[in-house]
């Protein structure tokens, strides 16, 4: 078993096909979590233990999941030490989909505090690795998950993406990286950020692995109102009839390595016959922050009930105490920016005034769409940091857009820089057209695969 | 000095659901603490809340019920406190687009009808309880965390306490007849908190408000408005300003304590809440809501009026829903409604005290009192008779005719047939009607020799004599 590049695909074909029993692909996986987690440090807590064999279209194939998703008997921590020792009474709907499919659950895997941060150096419990190299940053806030599947760890991982938590770590470690239409996969047991911007996400080897655990993942669920059907059935569309927006502006504070492979890919596409026009989304500095005044006023909200009674209770301190003792620093701080705008005084001039800038670019989002099938940028402008080097950084540039506006986004590798990082290309399509982006990523990673890109 | 009182209520209303308003756990009262919780209703980590639809038509109802405009878009927010028995931190409630706005309620008290503003109705989830134990230990009973409620706020316009007590009071009814709560007072089913502010009487200006909480009965309501006029008074008089604070009502004590002042007013930080997409309300959701909402009791005070009931009839009918309900079977079918009405208000409600069964539990029948009354007012039927039949159908159900002959039971033919003749003779009048044809004459003959035998006669043998001996005339 060849752990570095084995996929979802290949794994449900063999077992279906009797070539491995599951169990003994449980065996392996879980030898090789014990021999290679202590280099990486991906999981928080391994799920191993004896199941019947089970079945289904992903009858199992080992994947993960981010600890701020709920399953039931087993400890949700959120990398936060205000949920150390929480043991969550109830599955979240991503696990009893994949469960109900035959996956295998490799166990929950590290992130930055309540998913907040993006280069995966803010886990108040340890620091993941990158396995592409681990003198740099694996990505956040979904930093175990992408780490999990690029150690041969599992082959798939599921997070969640709140402004690109989960896009940046699989670009970071070389991966694709899935956002879905936000409602398209039900957020129940998602242990909640920013709720009108929370979407679980999915990191995997390639496209065609995020459109089969799409297929599993997608749907309707009662158990969360702001969830509905999003078509996830065959999309063929060709390179050469696409049409897809793309912006020099979009390029101007990029590293020129970077530059240099975005470009390829746009000019790869047009030499495939897809049409381009010169639009972008990106680097609005007002949407930008109204994105950040709602995330952070949601959280303020979200995270009102860890008041010490229920959880974080054994310090025995009193509300403020605790929180102030359990929550760390980049949590504290969004929370008190929260509490800023959300304050009576406040509320119209900055909540209000951000919901309004969300609307408005809701519109210029679909208008854009009306136009063309997708979005290619960057999806981070610089090269994947190093520990010492990322303060300075602002990683979510390009991904913020798609959380804002609820559409859906993905990260594809599209090559390397001189240091042999990978670099990343974001596609992002209009709401709902989340098979139609699917099926341009995987044709385009075949292209640049073709070409010898990657 | 002269004050007038401006007085405004906040009512909250527990919703007669089957579940609570954000996950299937059971809406019920009492039982084992933390018997009724789930992982969304105790606000645990990643659950999301989905709305109860039948809690969303009640609320509905009641907006309806109170004469609301609807916003067609109405959304839930969040509001934002700390408090252990809010598991969320939050409570998820309505501020900008609440179900219902701009109603109107009419009441009747002192014998008038009145008529208040309705600011809002909203539908919003109720908090836990916590309970202190004899160990000096506080814990906290989650059952009724996420139970649906209403808050119905009403405009400043209510002006002593005696009108606080008879509003609360018809704004219970309404809500029980229209089903949307159970009111039960005891269980805390409906409470409300009162805002108190007066000015000089004929002024406009107002002084800052007071608002009371706390408060779980009508008459403690109406001591907390009376208690509050009169401290409110002693600073006015004595030429102080009275501040605009929250005081929590003890009413053990009969008194009342701060709790904050506006300089310490807790900032909710209202925000729209995510999770829950805006309700929009259409045509359909309305008609299913309000369909059959029944009249309002001022109208229904018109009605009984026009039939003739007494003033102290119809309040205490109005005042019990199932008697009123029961009373209407008989309005409809009864000539002698007034009798009627006595009747329930008097010897039924007496007879059910005594037996402790309610209305629907006994056996009686609207037709049952139709009958009786009738017989009352033919004078065949004496008072005290009356209540003896009353208290054998309560029991045992059956007709009017075979109580009232068990009763009387005069079984010997020849007595009736001699009565029969010289009631016969007696109504040549009555005799003729019956030759040509109209059949109430017999009901008229039927009453006077009825009336002869002081009622002890078993009807349908009266009768059958009776028609006999008609028949023998020709
Ligand atoms: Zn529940």
């Amino acid at each position: 078993m060849n752990f570095d590049t084995m996929t979802v695909g290949q794994i449900a074909r063999m077992v279906s096909e009797k070539k491995i029993s599951s169990g003994e692909v449980s065996k392996m996986y879980f030898e090789r979590i014990r021999k290679e987690d202590k280099n990486f440090r991906s999981y928080i807590t391994v799920c191993e233990e004896e199941k019947g064999e089970p079945s289904g279209r992903l009858a199992g194939v080992p994947i993960s999941i981010k600890d701020n998703i709920c399953m039931k008997g087993t400890l949700t921590t959120c990398a936060s030490r205000m949920l150390e020792g929480y043991v969550s009474p109830y599955n979240a709907h991503v696990v009893d989909r994949l469960s109900s499919e035959g996956a295998l659950i490799t166990g929950k895997t590290n992130l930055d505090e309540f998913a907040m941060g993006s280069f995966g150096d803010n886990s108040a419990l340890f620091q993941t690795k990158n396995p592409v190299n681990v003198n740099y940053l694996p990505g956040g806030s979904s930093s175990g998950a992408a780490a999990s599947v690029a150690g041969g760890m599992c082959v798939a991982a599921i997070g969640s993406d709140t402004g690109g938590s989960v896009r940046i770590p699989a670009a970071f470690c070389g991966l694709c990286g899935f956002k879905p239409t936000y409602g398209a996969i039900s957020r129940f047991g998602l242990i909640a950020y920013a709720s009108s911007l929370d979407t679980i996400g999915i990191v995997t080897r390639n496209a065609t692995d995020a459109k089969l655990l799409s297929s599993v993942l997608f749907g309707k669920d009662e158990r969360d109102m702001t969830s509905y059907d999003v078509n996830i059935g065959e999309c063929e569309i060709a390179l050469g009839d696409i049409r897809f927006a793309f912006s020099d502006k979009d390029l101007e504070d990029a590293e020129t390595e970077i530059a240099e492979v975005i470009c390829r890919v746009r000019d790869l596409l047009l030499r495939a016959g897809a049409s381009c026009v010169d639009k972008t989304l990106f680097g609005n500095a007002k949407s930008d922050n109204a994105y950040r005044v709602l995330a952070c006023a949601e959280a303020t909200s979200n995270l009102a009930r860890y008041d010490g009674i229920r959880y974080g209770g054994k310090s025995g301190l009193d509300v403020l105490r605790t929180r102030e003792e359990l929550f760390g620093e980049e949590v504290k701080r969004r929370i008190e920016y929260g509490n800023f705008v959300l304050a009576k005084e406040n509320f119209e001039k900055y909540f209000k005034a951000a919901a309004d800038e969300r609307t408005r670019v809701i519109k210029e989002t679909e208008m854009l769409f009306e136009d063309v099938d997708v979005i290619i940028s960057p999806l981070c402008d610089f090269s994947v940091p190093t520990y010492s080097n990322a303060s300075s950084c602002r990683a979510d540039r390009f991904t913020v857009a798609a959380n804002f506006a609820g559409n859906p986004a993905i990260s594809i590798t599209a090559g390397r820089d001189k240091n042999n990082m990978p670099v990343s290309v974001q596609l992002m399509s209009a709401r709902g057209c989340d098979a139609k982006l699917l099926s341009i990523a995987e044709k385009l990673e075949q292209l640049l695969l073709k070409e010898g890109a990657v | 000095m002269n004050y007038e009182a401006i007085i405004g209520l906040e009512i909250h209303a527990e919703l007669k659901t089957r579940t609570k308003l954000f996950c299937s756990c059971k809406n019920e009262f009492g039982g084992e603490p933390n018997s009724r919780i789930c992982p969304v209703c105790t606000g645990q980590p990643g659950t999301l809340p989905y709305v109860n639809g039948e809690a969303v038509r009640l609320a509905l109802r009641a907006c309806l019920a109170f004469g609301c405009e609807i916003n067609r878009t109405s959304k839930q927010c969040r509001k934002h406190y700390f408090y252990p028995d809010l598991p969320k931190g939050y409570q998820i409630s309505q501020r900008e687009t609440p179900l219902g706005i701009s109603g109107c309620f009419e009441f009747i008290s002192d014998g008038q009808v009145k008529c208040v503003g309705i600011e809002q109705i909203h539908l919003e989830e109720d908090a836990g309880k916590l309970v202190h134990r004899s160990d000096g230990k506080t814990a906290i009973d989650y059952n009724r965390a996420g139970v649906p409620l209403i808050e119905i706020v009403t405009s400043p316009e209510l002006h002593s306490a005696q009108e606080v007590r008879d509003f609360l009071e018809s704004v219970r009814l309404r809500l029980l007849r229209t089903g949307v709560s159970d009111c039960r007072m005891e269980q805390g089913s409906l409470r409300c908190d009162v805002n108190v502010s007066l000015r000089r009487a004929g002024e406009a200006v107002l002084n800052d408000r007071v608002e009371m909480k706390n408060i779980n009965t009508f008459s403690g309501a109406a001591r907390a408005v009376e208690h509050e006029i009169e401290r409110q008074c002693k600073i006015l008089d004595s030429g102080e300003a009275v501040l605009a604070e929250t005081r929590k009502w003890d009413d053990e004590k009969r008194e009342s304590r701060l709790m904050r002042t506006k300089e310490t007013a807790v900032d909710y930080k209202f925000m729209p809440e995510p999770d829950i997409p805006a309700y929009v309300i259409d045509e359909k959701a309305l008609t299913e809501a309000g369909y059959d909402i029944p009249e309002s009791d001022v109208h229904r005070n018109i009605r009984y009026e026009k039939a003739g009931i007494s003033r102290n009839d119809r309040e205490r009918l109005i005042a019990d829903v199932d008697m009123s309900d029961f009373f209407d079977g008989c309005i409809s079918s009864s000539q002698n409604a007034s009798e009627c009405a006595k009747l329930i208000v008097g010897d039924v409600a007496s007879l059910l005290t005594r037996e402790n069964v309610t209305l629907s539990q006994s056996r009686l029948t609207p037709g049952m009192i139709v009958e009786i009354a009738d017989l009352i007012v033919s004078g065949s039927l004496g008072r005290g008779n009356a209540k003896v039949i009353l208290s054998k159908l309560l029991k045992n159900g059956g007709s009017v005719a075979n109580a009232a002959a068990e009763l009387m039971s005069i079984d010997d033919d020849a007595v009736i047939e001699e009565t029969v003749k010289v009631i016969i003779a007696d109504n040549p009048k009555a005799v003729a009607d019956y030759k040509k044809g109209k059949e109430n004459a017999v009901t008229y003959l039927t009453g006077q020799c009825m009336r002869s035998l002081r009622g002890r006669a078993n009807a349908e043998r009266l009768k059958t004599i009776l028609l006999n001996e008609l028949k023998g005339e020709n």
